[in-house]
């Protein structure tokens, strides 16, 4: 969590700065997609490798999987509910 | 993007479990998710100083944006606590399983700690493929359902790793949301788990 709010601020700290380049800001978005594709690789190669979770996926995965699921719905499902009915339509409008 | 997910996550998986990959990769995966993280979640940070439409969501809202991480809180809890005996689990344990909101690391060690190994590897678990969940669900989430949806499935994970995807799939529309939500989220977890903990028989 530490880390996270130092990365936060090296970057908004960095991204204030007037000087930075526009070659850095316009190439941010592509750089970042290729970042999140290293990411998410090396994290599935995180999950995969571990004979712990591969064991456990295989005994008690469906009872993971479903907790997922529902808990995963659930906070998705209440959460667009009260944003439906409940905070104003304008804003939303591009997405 | 949702392909882009799937395939690497998934290319990730199957090339692990192989394991053909050289031990030196594996020994400093740790330190490359680290550095990935980092790198990523500045990137998100400079979008944030350099896009001024990124706090509107948040400033056009004024304090009811607290309604999505508790939103977010209050429907992954009664979602457990309604379906958990679908997978053999009693609505306490689907509570204090489903309270971890993807931060598995401190699911497995708290859970194991306090209610035993097996319910602690099935938190640990459930709160890996909950991530996972939230990264291939994000984009359809976001353009079916709108915003508030995409951040809350994130759960506590919205402030790090789906932050960064949340970020890719609205050009930093929903970066503010993310950190908001998450940090709420971060915030609550290490106090439900041990709360709901109490409860089991």
């Amino acid at each position: 969590m530490l880390l996270i709010i130092l990365a936060l601020a090296v970057g908004f700290i960095f991204g204030s700065w007037r000087k930075l380049p526009q070659a850095v800001a316009s190439r941010a978005g592509s750089i970042m997609r290729l970042g999140l594709v290293v990411l998410l690789f090396a994290m599935g190669v995180s999950i995969g490798s571990d004979p712990q979770v591969i064991g456990a996926l295989s005994r008690l995965g469906v009872q993971a999987v479903g907790m997922a699921v529902i808990s995963t719905a659930g906070s998705a499902l209440l959460a667009h509910l009260v944003e439906r009915l409940f905070i104003e339509r304008g804003e939303d409008v591009e997405s | 993007m949702t392909r882009s997910v799937v395939i690497a996550l998934g290319s990730g998986i199957i090339i692990g479990y192989l394991g053909i990959l050289p031990e030196w990769f594996l020994d400093n995966l740790d330190l490359l998710i680290q550095v990935a993280l980092f790198a990523l979640v500045a990137g998100v940070g400079m979008g944030l100083a350099r896009n001024r439409g990124a706090w509107q969501a948040i400033r056009a809202l004024g304090w009811p944006v607290l309604l999505l991480p508790l939103t977010g809180l209050a429907g992954g809890t009664a979602a457990a606590l309604l379906f958990a005996p679908l997978f053999g689990l009693s609505p306490v344990q689907g509570i204090t399983v489903a309270s971890a909101f993807g931060w598995y690391s401190l699911a497995g060690v708290l859970v194991t700690d306090l209610a035993g190994p097996a319910l602690g590897i099935t938190a640990f678990l459930s709160n890996i493929m909950r991530e996972i969940f939230a990264f291939l669900g994000a984009e359809t989430l976001y353009r079916r359902l709108g915003g508030w949806a995409a951040v809350a499935a994130g759960g506590a994970t919205s402030m790090d790793t789906t932050l960064v995807v949340l970020n890719q799939i609205s050009a930093g529309k929903l970066s503010a949301l993310g950190l908001v939500s998450g940090f709420i989220h971060t915030l609550c977890v290490p106090l439900l788990i041990p709360f709901w903990a109490r409860f089991l028989g």
